[in-house]
C-alpha cells in the first residue's frame, strides 16, 4: 500500500518537473536567448515563457512586429488573460510572436508543434512552415486541428522570429496549453518515437486486458465483473488514444481520423468510464460500494456521452468542467470504499487499492491540470497502467487460489473416490458371498430332497406297493393301501419338483441346456402354457460355471411372466452368438411390460439384473416384437466347441 | 427264477425292491451300499442282473455299470435312478447298462424291465424314452 502512495508521489511529481523542465531558459517580453544554450549538446529546449500577444487579431508576419496587447506566458490557456480588468474567455483569436536569439549549435532542427486550441499557422522568419486547421475569427470560418507538426528547420544562423496565429471558437480552452519545442532533429523525433512507443505500450496494454476480461466474461457468465473490467479497460483505451495524453498516436494509423472525431471519441469514453468502472467495483465489493451511486452514474454518464456524441465540441469541452467537478468526489468516495474493503479484509482489496490509488490521484491531477488549478502533465496513462498491473496481480491471486482450490478439492475427492470403489468392491464381493451362501443352500437343500427325502418316500412307495399286491382286490385294506400308494405317488412327484425347482439337480452341473429344456418342460406342464426352448450352442456340455446362473435367470423370467403377462406361449432360447457371448432369451406374447408394471413387486427384476452383474454380462427387458415382453441377458463366454442346434417343444395346451 | 443283485445306497428302497420283487418270483440274491461292498459280493452272489443306483453318496455308479457291462461274462445292468435328465439316461446307456427305470414309475415297470433284461433284452422306461427323445431329435 506504501508502494501504490510512494509510486503515485514519485508520479505527479515526476510530471510536474515535466511540465517545467529544470533550468531551461525562459521567453521574457517576448525573447528567448538561448545564446548560453548548446542545442547540438543539450536536450530540446521548450520555447517557453512571454510571448507577445496579439489579442483578437490574426496578423501576417509583418504586422505581427506592431506593439502586442501584452505578453503571454506559454503553455497556457488565454481564458484567464485580462484586458481592461476582465477575462477575455477560451474563445477567440491571437497572433503570438517571439524572437529567439541563437546559440552555438550548428545541427539541423527540428520544431515540434502539438495541442494548440484549436487552428493555428505557424510562421518562421517570415516563411509559414506549419499550420493545423484553419484559423478564422468564427465557429464557422474556423476547422480545428491541433495534430502534431514536425517542422524541419536549418541551424540557427541568426536571431529567429516565430510568429503564431491561434484561433478557438472549439474548445473551451483557447491558447497553447502545450509547450513547442526546438532542437536537434534526431534528438526531437527520437524523443517523440519513445512517447509514442509509450503511448502504444499502454493503450496495447490496455487493450489486451479488456479483450483477456470480455472473453473470460464470454467463457464464463456467471460472474459480471470481468466484463464490467473488460469494457472498462477498453474505455480508457479510446480515451487516452483520443486524447492529448497518447499524443494521438492512432493518427499514425488512422490518418484521415478528423481532429473533431478524436475528440468525441475521446471523451465519450472517458465520461463512461466512471460509471464502468463504478458498476466494477459495486459487483467485487457490493457491501462497501452503494448501489444508488451507480445508478446516478450511470444517468450522468450516459447524459455526458451522450452530448460527447451529438453536442457541439465547445459545449462538451465546456461540459469537462462539471464532469470533473463531479468525478473528483466519487473518485474519493472509490477511495475510500475500497479502503474499508481492505480494512475488512475483502478478497484482492489490497491490491484493488493500491491501482485505484495510483489511478484516482493521478486522475485527479489531470483533471486539477486540465482546469489549470495546478501545473503538472497528464499522466492518466501511466496511472492507468499501473492499475491494471495490480488488478493482473489481483487476477492471478485469484487463479492461484481457486487452482488450489480446485487441487485440494480433486485430491480430496480422488481420496474419497478410492474409499468409495474400495466400498463398493466389497459390497459387490459380500453380494457376491450372499449369493454364493444362498445358492449353495438351494443346493444343499434340492440335494437333500431329491437324495434324502425323495428317496424314502420312494421306498415307502414300493413297500406299499408291495402291500398292495399282497391282498386280494376289493377288500377295505387294499382301498386303503391303493389311497396310501397314490399318496406315496404325488409326494415323490412334489418333492421331487421341489428339488428341481431349487437347482437343476437332475442335470450335469455343467449341461445348463439340458437343464433348461427340463425347466422349460417342467413348468409348461405345471403352468398350463406352452413353452418351446432353443438351443444354438457350439459345446456339448457348457464349461462356464456362471452360466449355471442362467438357469436361475430363465427360472425368474419364466415366473415373472407367468405371474404378470398372462401369455399362451413362452420362447425360451440359449444361443452362443460369436462363441464369446452366450445370450439367453425368455420372450412372451403376454399383456406387456406397460400392463405387467402395474403390478405390485419388482423384486425378482433386481434379483435377476443382479445375477446378471454378477456374470459380467447385461440384463435387458424390452418390448418383443408385436407384443409380449422379452428379457434377454448375455454373459461372456470361454468356451469353444462345435456347433449344434437343437430345439425342443415342451408339453402344455397348444404346443406344437 | 430271476435272481437280482441290488446296489442302492437307502436301505429304506433296497427294503421296498426286496418286498415287491420277492412275491413276484424274483430273487434279491444279494444287496450292497458302496461300489466296494458290491464288488465283494456280487461273485458270491452269482445274480442274473444287477440293479444299479447311479448315485451313491459321493461314489458314482456308472462305474460299476460299465465294469460289468465289460466283464467277462457281461452281467446285464438295470439302472434304477431317480434322475430323470437325459444326460443320465445317455451316460448309464453309454456305460454299458441294458435298461433304465426311474423311481417314480409305477412298480410294474421295473418288474417289465427285470423280466426283459433276464430274457436277454433292453428296457427303457416311459420316462427314460421320453428324455432320450427330446434330446435327439431336431424338430427345426
Amino acid at each position: 500500500m506504501l508502494g501504490a502512495l510512494l509510486l503515485c508521489a514519485l508520479l505527479v511529481a515526476a510530471g510536474a518537473r515535466l511540465a517545467h523542465g529544470a533550468r531551461a531558459p525562459r521567453a521574457r517580453q517576448g525573447v528567448l536567448d538561448l545564446s548560453g544554450y548548446d542545442l547540438d549538446r543539450q536536450a530540446p529546449v521548450r520555447l517557453d515563457g512571454e510571448w507577445a500577444f496579439h489579442w483578437g487579431q490574426l496578423l501576417d508576419p509583418a504586422a505581427a512586429q506592431s506593439t502586442p496587447t501584452g505578453y503571454l506566458d506559454l503553455p497556457s490557456y488565454w481564458n484567464e488573460v485580462r484586458i481592461q480588468g476582465h477575462p477575455i474567455g477560451g474563445t477567440g483569436c491571437a497572433t503570438l510572436r517571439l524572437r529567439i536569439l541563437p546559440g552555438p549549435g550548428q545541427a539541423p532542427l527540428a520544431l515540434r508543434v502539438f495541442d494548440l486550441s484549436s487552428a493555428y499557422r505557424l510562421w518562421v522568419n517570415g516563411r509559414m512552415v506549419a499550420s493545423g486547421g484553419r484559423v478564422g475569427r468564427s465557429a464557422q470560418e474556423e476547422t480545428a486541428d491541433a495534430s502534431l507538426r514536425m517542422v524541419s528547420l536549418p541551424a540557427l544562423a541568426g536571431p529567429t522570429e516565430l510568429v503564431l496565429q491561434v484561433s478557438n471558437y472549439h474548445v473551451r480552452g483557447g491558447g497553447v496549453p502545450a509547450s513547442l519545442q526546438l532542437g536537434r532533429a534526431d534528438r526531437v523525433l527520437a524523443a517523440q518515437d519513445r512517447s509514442w512507443g509509450l503511448a502504444m505500450l499502454f493503450t496495447g496494454a490496455l487493450l489486451v486486458m479488456g479483450i483477456y476480461h470480455l472473453a473470460l466474461f464470454a467463457f464464463r457468465n456467471r460472474d459480471r465483473s470481468p466484463l464490467c473490467f473488460g469494457i472498462y479497460c477498453l474505455l480508457w483505451m479510446g480515451s487516452i488514444l483520443g486524447s492529448d495524453a497518447s499524443e494521438w498516436v492512432i493518427q499514425l494509423f488512422l490518418p484521415g481520423l478528423s481532429a473533431a472525431a478524436l475528440f468525441r471519441l475521446s471523451q465519450f469514453c472517458f465520461f463512461l468510464t466512471i460509471p464502468v468502472g463504478y458498476q466494477f467495483f459495486l459487483k467485487l465489493y457490493p457491501q462497501e460500494f452503494a448501489a444508488w451511486g451507480l445508478r446516478v452514474w450511470q444517468v450522468l454518464g450516459g447524459a455526458f456521452a451522450l452530448l460527447a456524441l451529438a453536442g457541439p465540441t465547445l459545449r462538451v469541452s465546456q461540459a469537462l468542467e462539471v464532469y470533473y467537478a463531479l468525478a473528483i468526489p466519487v473518485v474519493l468516495y472509490a477511495m475510500g470504499a475500497l479502503f474499508l474493503a481492505w480494512l475488512r479484509d475483502r478478497e484482492g482489496a489490497v491490491y484493488m487499492l493500491a491501482g485505484f490509488l495510483c489511478l484516482g490521484m493521478v486522475g485527479i491531477n489531470d483533471m486539477l491540470n486540465d482546469l489549470e488549478v495546478i501545473r503538472t502533465a497528464f499522466l492518466i496513462h501511466i496511472g492507468m497502467f499501473v492499475f491494471i498491473l495490480f488488478q493482473a496481480v489481483a487476477l492471478s491471486l485469484r487463479f492461484a487460489r481457486a487452482f488450489h482450490a480446485v487441487e485440494d478439492l480433486s485430491a480430496e475427492l480422488g481420496e474419497k473416490n478410492g474409499a468409495l470403489e474400495e466400498e463398493i468392491r466389497e459390497r459387490a464381493r459380500l453380494e457376491r458371498e450372499i449369493v454364493h451362501l444362498s445358492e449353495e443352500e438351494r443346493r444343499r437343500i434340492s440335494h437333500a430332497l431329491h437324495d434324502g427325502l425323495c428317496q424314502l418316500l420312494t421306498g415307502a412307495r414300493l413297500r406299499c406297493s408291495a402291500l398292495k399286491r399282497k391282498w386280494p382286490m376289493g377288500q377295505g385294506e387294499s382301498r386303503e393301501l391303493a389311497e396310501l400308494s397314490s399318496l406315496l405317488e404325488e409326494s415323490v412327484d412334489q418333492a421331487y419338483d421341489l428339488s428341481s425347482g431349487l437347482w437343476p439337480v437332475d442335470q450335469d452341473p455343467r449341461a445348463v441346456c439340458a437343464s433348461l429344456s427340463g425347466l422349460v418342460a417342467r413348468l409348461s406342464e405345471s403352468s398350463g402354457v406352452a413353452m418351446s426352448f432353443c438351443q444354438k450352442t457350439h459345446c456339448e456340455l457348457c464349461d462356464n460355471d456362471p452360466v449355471t446362473q442362467l438357469y436361475h435367470i430363465a427360472q425368474e423370467a419364466i415366473a415373472n411372466a407367468l405371474k404378470h403377462a398372462r401369455p399362451e406361449h413362452i420362447q425360451v432360447t440359449l444361443d452362443c452368438l460369436d462363441r464369446s457371448t452366450v445370450r439367453l432369451t425368455v420372450q412372451d406374447d403376454g399383456i406387456g411390460r406397460g400392463a405387467a408394471q402395474r403390478s405390485k413387486g419388482g423384486l425378482g427384476l433386481r434379483i435377476m439384473a443382479h445375477r446378471a452383474r454378477m456374470l459380467g454380462g447385461e440384463l435387458r427387458i424390452e418390448d418383443a416384437p408385436g407384443h409380449g415382453t422379452r428379457v434377454t441377458c448375455g454373459v461372456p463366454c470361454a468356451s469353444q466347441g462345435r456347433p449344434s442346434e437343437r430345439v425342443r417343444e415342451a408339453g402344455g395346451k397348444g404346443a406344437v | 427264477v430271476t435272481r437280482v443283485f441290488i446296489l442302492e445306497d437307502h436301505p429304506a428302497v433296497r427294503q421296498g425292491f426286496r418286498m415287491l420283487l420277492e412275491p413276484e418270483g424274483i430273487e434279491v440274491c444279494g444287496e450292497a451300499e458302496t461300489l466296494a461292498e458290491a464288488r465283494a459280493a456280487l461273485d458270491p452272489a452269482a445274480p442274473d442282473l444287477v440293479m444299479v443306483d447311479l448315485v451313491l453318496g459321493l461314489e458314482d455308479g456308472t462305474d460299476l455299470v460299465r465294469e460289468l457291462a465289460h466283464g467277462d461274462p457281461p452281467l446285464p445292468v438295470l439302472v434304477v435312478s431317480m434322475h430323470e435328465g437325459s444326460h443320465w439316461v445317455r451316460r448309464s446307456l453309454e456305460a454299458g447298462a441294458r435298461g433304465y427305470v426311474t423311481k417314480r414309475e409305477t412298480v410294474d415297470c421295473l418288474i417289465l424291465a427285470i423280466r426283459a433284461l433276464a430274457a436277454g433284452r433292453s428296457y427303457l422306461s416311459p420316462r427314460a424314452a421320453e428324455a432320450l427323445r427330446s434330446e435327439g431329435l431336431p424338430i427345426r
